[in-house]
């Protein structure tokens, strides 16, 4: 076995004294990628443990609560009526309400986010006249309101759930099956990317050198992530046609429509018929 | 730049999602053909790209940080079609998942980000490359500007679709129903900070994980110019055809302005009924506030009051009309302004293309 | 010295002092992880584990697929956080609020190296040079030092004929041997090490287990984690094993032993 001869610096303990620049945004977009990587691990929370009327609402197959959400999202956004808003809002925060904790924060917070945003932009509206703010702080309501159903389904519907409705609902089969590889890839390349962030944050022990800036970490991260992307998409060209792939991706059959989805679209039914006529 | 619903009308939102049908046909159909196999997995890997793409922080040379679209990147490294697919599925999860954009304003928002963005920057690319190649720094700034100009670009037409609604969609008594602020007010609001900002981003990163990418594994690039500044007749020849969608794209939303407008024209009566509604029970009329209910604080409280009862009847027939004409007028218009703005663009880049074909020859 | 959960602390420190003798017992180890309990959504990974690691030792963490060593290294970089117990790096506890005072936490990540399971997740420069000078660039070397270091450190590996090379075209073995000499140039305390040879084959490996050797001969500490019973023995290794319910326990056991050997 030949003996390795260490250079002598390596040999010798390190003296550094780091000057502590910061490297927030590194830190930042760790925090971000592991929360994507949380919630794309879960997949959905209903499955641990979500209200009672987030159980129940799992029941109803996913196709059908896919169009009943887009009916509610869109009744919310057409009517003029302050009393269906109302009830709208009723039903939203009721349904956020009884989430466990876990639940309410990630459907409440992002809902109020967004409508905190649209309230922000009611105060330049002022300038427009008294209706213009009206009509900003009517957009904050709904927003509230349609972002808190959206976020619902997608915190009760497991997501390999919510990309089976898309195959129900007679989307071509392309369309599905990118989505669905979109989705899986998602965790691969943010595991990937999350990795090089950790890596670079790491390794920044101090200063950036001369001629290598932030963005240029950045750049490697994302750019080494592009080329895990090619390189997972021509492993998997190929795994697929050792498979015998031949070009069609096959929907799987359809579910039926039980009492459950009946009982649901009845009741989206009853909230479009409600939208019509106040 | 992610447009959340209710801020655009459920027409508008509808007109630009039948806008989007034939530019995703033609992009999977090119996509297909320019790749030698069946390559839908390398599309949904590009949309999971795209997505963490939007998700990432970049920070600024100067302190700022902030997010990029990634649509001008997709497009440099694998052409705008792959991109406008890419960024599509990736804006549809961002929608349905973590409710970052709307669900019913989804066409709107690929059209701007999945559409505008992609093949501006790979126009605008294409055009300076040909100029630039031969320079150390002419790659990296025509990705910044093509970055830049993609994105400026596409918050322009954000703010187009903000501005028409105060103009198309009002109740009786004039209050604005979605997104209030005038195209006076929506264009500079949208685009000064899109300019200053957001711009700057998305150049900025493109270029950097563009330059990046060149560096380190050229190979895996096949985007416009693959190899770099060799504008050869192959290269017109692949611009020629990524001008085709615009052409689709610009009599489709001539056709389907009206369109959207017939199609809608129920819901338009509806519409005026409940603004009616909304009228009446200001002005106090018992029978109709009955089903409507009492006691409810309104958000008509806070709109002008006045007695519309009597002014309504004469001023529906010519509110719809006048609505009406308003709505094509606008749809006239920006169509106009976006053919104005793609003719000047592919005009330019055809004085390049001969510039650039000169150099090849 | 290893200790399984609930054992008494204190006791255990003079033990490792004296198994060691490394010193008196004043001197802290250099690692320490006093009954640390990790959990990640919902599930413990890390169950009240306690372990030491003293200057100069080579120590190798065993166990089944799943039983928490990448966990335990994360922790020890201050990648995770523990929920419960402490650990001690040189003494000083590593928590949040070590972690928020930037000069502490650069200091901490220059004295721990740490090269992940996948070299893969690891390389973000253009070329291998850059990636090796990345660490020590920062650290305010006078610029022949640093040329030397990157030097140094691509020739302790054999990457240094890949100085202009893309890290995407290198194979395993090499974008390992990268991995290797972008951690090692920085002059870390410790490396921490996962999975080291995984993947590798007999060159690269020799190039690792030779490194490892000499390194540890200097006075270097090493911690890594691997299936490989060989490995260990081939280092002369302090094993550690972790069993299938994330416990620690006692080394060197012989029935622990062939059952984690023959897990995986």
């Amino acid at each position: 076995m030949a003996t390795v001869e260490l250079p002598s610096w390596l040999a010798d303990e390190q003296r550094y004294e780091p000057t502590g620049a910061r490297h927030r945004v590194m830190q930042q977009n760790v925090l971000h990628l592991a929360s994507l990587l949380e919630r794309v691990r879960l997949g959905g929370g209903a499955h641990e443990g979500g209200s009672m009327v987030d159980r129940a609402l799992s029941c109803v197959s996913a196709p059908v609560r896919l169009v009943g959400m887009f009916v509610c999202v869109l009744c919310v956004c057409l009517t003029q009526s302050p009393l269906y808003l109302m009830l709208m809002a009723a039903i939203a925060l009721v349904l956020v309400a009884v989430r466990p904790v876990r639940g309410l924060r990630a459907t409440f917070v992002p809902a109020l986010g967004a409508a905190g945003l649209a309230v922000v932009l009611a105060l330049p509206a002022l300038l427009l006249g008294a209706s213009a703010t009206g009509a900003m702080l009517k957009i904050a309501l709904k927003t509230f309101i349609n972002v808190s159903l959206v976020l619902g389904v997608s915190w009760t519907l497991t997501w390999s759930r919510m990309s089976a409705a898309l195959k129900m609902l007679h989307l071509p089969d392309e369309v599905i099956f990118t989505f669905d590889m979109a989705l899986k890839h998602v965790e691969v390349l943010g595991r990937t990317a999350h990795n090089l962030c950790e890596s670079v944050m790491l390794r920044s022990v101090g200063r950036a050198p001369e001629g290598f800036s932030r963005t240029d970490s950045i750049a490697g991260i994302m750019g080494m992530t592009f080329i895990k992307a090619m390189e997972c998409s021509r492993a998997m060209d190929e795994a697929m046609l050792c498979r015998g792939f031949a070009g069609a991706y096959p929907a799987p059959a359809r579910a039926g429509f039980g009492w459950r989805d009946a009982v649901y679209a009845a009741g989206v039914a009853l909230l479009a018929v409600l939208c019509a006529v106040l | 730049m992610h447009i959340p619903d209710n801020y655009l009308s459920p027409q508008t939102d509808a007109v630009m999602a039948v806008a989007m049908v034939p530019v995703w046909i033609h992009c999977i159909k090119k996509v297909r053909a320019t790749f030698d196999r069946e390559h839908m997995a390398f599309l949904g890997i590009c949309a999971a790209f795209s997505f963490l793409l939007m998700m990432f922080n970049v920070p600024l040379p100067g302190g700022t940080t902030g997010h990029a679209v990634g649509g001008a990147l997709i497009a440099l490294l694998l052409g705008p079609e792959a991109a406008a697919i890419a960024v599509s599925v990736a804006l549809a999860l961002q929608a349905l998942l973590f409710g970052d954009g709307g669900v019913l304003s989804f066409g709107a928002n690929c059209f701007n980000m999945a559409f505008v963005l992609p093949f501006v920057a790979a126009i605008v690319f294409r055009a300076l490359n040909s100029r630039l190649h031969d320079k150390s720094w002419g790659t990296s700034v025509s990705a910044v500007v093509s970055g830049w100009v993609g994105l400026c670009l596409a918050a322009l037409c954000a703010a187009i679709e903000f501005g028409i609604q105060p103009m198309l969609f009002t109740n009786a008594s004039g209050a604005p129903l979605y997104c209030p602020f005038p195209l006076s007010v929506a264009i500079p609001a949208m685009l000064i900070p899109h300019m200053l900002v957001a711009g700057v981003i998305e150049g900025v990163a493109t270029a950097a994980i563009y330059g990046f990418i060149k560096k380190t594994a050229p190979s895996v690039i096949v985007g416009p110019e693959a190899v770099d500044g060799q504008l050869t007749a192959e290269g017109a020849a692949a611009k020629k055809t990524s001008l085709v969608p615009t052409l689709i794209l610009v009599a489709v939303l001539v056709v389907a302005t009206p369109l959207g407008l017939l199609a809608t024209g129920d819901a338009w009566g509806e519409w005026d009924a409940e603004g009616a509604a909304t009228a009446v029970q200001e002005a106090g009329d018992d029978s109709l506030q009955a089903s409507v209910g009492l006691d409810i604080p309104t958000f008509a409280d806070a709109l002008p009051t006045g007695d519309y009862l009597q002014a309504y009847s004469e001023e529906q027939g010519l509110g719809f009309a006048g609505q009406a004409a308003m709505y094509i007028l606008s749809g006239v218009i920006g169509v106009a302004v976006l053919t104005i703005a793609f003719r000047l663009i592919s005009l330019t880049v055809k004085e390049n293309g001969a510039h650039g074909d000169g150099r090849a020859a | 010295m290893q200790i399984g959960k609930g054992d008494v602390l204190t006791i255990d420190m003079n033990s490792a002092a004296g198994t060691n003798g490394a010193g008196g017992a004043e001197v802290a180890p250099l690692i320490e992880l006093r009954d640390v309990v990790f959990s990640y959504a919902g599930h413990t990974v890390v169950d009240g584990v306690s372990l030491q690691v003293d200057r100069g030792e080579l120590v190798a963490l065993l166990g089944p697929n799943g039983c928490g060593k990448t966990t335990i290294m994360r922790l020890i970089n201050g990648l995770e956080l523990a929920d419960a117990g402490a650990y001690l790096f040189d003494g000083h506890v590593v928590d949040a609020a070590f972690l928020k005072d930037s000069a502490a936490a650069q200091r901490f990540h220059q004295r721990v190296g740490f090269v992940f399971q996948n070299a893969d997740a690891q390389l973000f420069c253009a070329t291998v040079g850059e990636e090796v000078a990345f660490g020590p660039a920062q650290m305010g070397l006078p610029a022949d030092e640093l040329e030397r270091r990157v030097r140094d450190a691509m020739g302790l590996f054999q990457v240094a004929d890949l100085a202009d090379a893309s890290p995407y075209q290198l194979s395993g073995g090499q974008k390992k041997r990268v991995a290797l000499a972008a951690v090692v140039s920085m002059n870390p305390d410790i490396l921490v090490l996962d999975e080291p040879t995984n993947g590798l084959d007999e060159d690269s490996c020799d190039i690792v287990v030779n490194f490892l050797l000499a390194y540890v001969a200097a006075g270097k500490t090493v911690l890594m984690s691997t299936h490989h019973q060989d490995l260990v023995r081939r280092l002369g290794a302090r094993a550690i094993y972790i069993d299938r319910y994330h416990h620690v326990v006692e080394a060197p056991s012989p029935s622990y032993g062939t059952e984690s050997g023959a897990t995986d």
